[in-house]
């Protein structure tokens, strides 16, 4: 049998037994989506990949608390939220997004039509970054969890340590006010 | 595409408006991960990891840890006050007082179990970190006056200087206690951001747990001075500490 023959937890299990190989595995499966998700929110790569390794050293040390019934991917993602909320009240986080690497694309006219949609589309994206880099924590948290990462309620509850009813006023709020903000922006 | 044609996707009526899902996902966001020397990396650092005792305890299960860290707080306590004028063992302890050594004691326990909460259950809200913090401070004032025989009138006006002099030696009995206490937790803790301010919740409250046992002074400016301050002393102090190095790391 192969790793991707194994769901989240008989990896989980199988690392906690012993077994290196699923540590990979694991790290196939949620390093890219750790990253892309703490990218989102610090300003660096050197502190996304910090976070990201963090992780999953945290996944590593705690093994030992994982249990028959546990299931890993609010456990992984728990680590990394908290991981995340630590930088954040630490002051490291992403308040202004830089649109990188489009210097000089405006000049190239072979260009220019790809050129356009790229800064569109970075442009776009770093408004939306730094919108919701003004949202308040919990909300910030529960945007990431329910819109970026797809999470049910449920699960966004369980990972923020809220009861359900809770994180869908905290999302709808969220929801709102970047509407709000995003929908009058696009208005000017 | 407008930042209005992002955001008013068609929706059922009363809920919020949500995200053009074309917005989720941007090549910036995996720009500069490189998987493979990442988990090697990882990898190396599993395998440095786990090699001394104390990393072994440390990747412990949470109970264990937990167990380990009380034993060996309460170890200190008890062991420091092993001659004191109310070690409950020589029988020169009342009833109350024995109560009294139990709150502590649990309150240790309570405190140390918070401290070592582990990084993959949610984190605690700032207000219940204050909350249980608070708590534990207001608890050894309470048990202050409670504990202390002797009338309140003695230790105000002229003599209440005295009173604060005389708890010095508390205070530093009970500093010497808290502060191997505080690095025990930190030591078995896994990094939980909260965990330093339950730290030093729990280095004060052994601090305490011993001096009402060890020490022999039933006033009650003594009691205040000498024992209850220690946790207002030690989390002003951590909160000091905190400052400086969040300062330091946005500058």
């Amino acid at each position: 049998m192969t790793w991707a023959e194994l769901d989240d937890e008989e990896l989980m299990r199988a690392y906690v037994a012993g077994d290196a190989g699923a540590f990979r595995a694991m790290f196939d499966r949620y390093g890219a989506r750790i990253h892309r998700m703490v990218r989102r929110h610090v300003p660096a790569d050197a502190d996304a990949r910090d976070l990201v390794q963090q992780t999953f050293l945290q996944l590593h040390a705690a093994r030992h608390d994982f249990r028959d019934g546990a299931r890993l991917r609010p456990w992984i993602l728990t680590i990394a939220m908290n991981l995340l909320r630590e930088r954040w009240r630490t002051g490291k986080r992403r308040r202004f997004v830089p649109i990188e690497g489009l210097e000089g694309l405006e000049d190239e006219p072979a260009t220019a039509a790809r050129a356009d949609a790229t800064i569109d589309a970075a442009r776009r994206r770093a408004r939306l970054l730094s919108a919701i880099a003004e949202l308040p924590e919990g909300q910030r948290e529960v945007i990431e969890l329910h819109w970026f990462q797809e999470l049910p309620f449920a699960e966004v509850a369980a990972i923020v340590g809220a009861n359900e009813g809770a994180v869908r006023v905290r999302a709808h709020r969220a929801y709102e006010r970047l509407h709000g903000w995003l929908g009058g922006e696009g208005e000017r | 595409m407008t930042h209005d044609a992002a955001t008013t996707q068609a929706r059922p009526e009363g809920e919020a408006p949500r995200l053009d899902p074309g917005w989720r996902e941007s090549e910036a966001d995996v720009a500069g991960f490189d998987p493979a020397a990442l988990v090697s990396s990882i990898e190396a650092a599993t395998q440095r990891a786990d090699t001394s005792m104390l990393d072994r305890l440390r990747a412990g299960a949470t109970g264990s840890r937990i167990a380990w860290a009380s034993m060996l707080a309460l170890a200190l306590a008890f062991g420091a006050a092993h001659d004191g004028a109310h070690a409950p063992w020589h029988g020169r302890a009342s009833v109350g007082e024995c109560v009294e050594i139990l709150v502590w004691s649990l309150a240790v326990v309570a405190t140390l179990a918070l401290a070592l909460r582990p990084l993959h259950r949610p984190a605690l809200p700032r207000g219940t970190v204050a909350g249980v913090v608070a708590g534990m401070i207001t608890l050894a004032f309470v048990l202050a006056l409670v504990g202390a025989k002797d009338a309140v009138e003695p230790t105000f006006g002229p003599a209440l200087p005295p009173a604060l002099v005389g708890g010095v030696p508390c205070l530093v009995y009970g500093t010497m206690l808290a502060i191997p206490t505080y690095l025990l937790a930190r030591a078995l803790d896994r990094g939980h951001g909260a965990s330093r301010w339950f730290a030093a919740s729990a280095g004060a409250l052994v601090g305490n747990l011993s001096l009402a046992m060890h020490c022999g002074t039933d006033d009650v400016g003594h009691h205040l001075a000498g024992h209850a301050s220690l946790g207002v002393i030690l989390i002003a102090c951590l909160a000091v500490a905190t400052a400086w190095e969040r300062h330091a790391a946005t500058r």
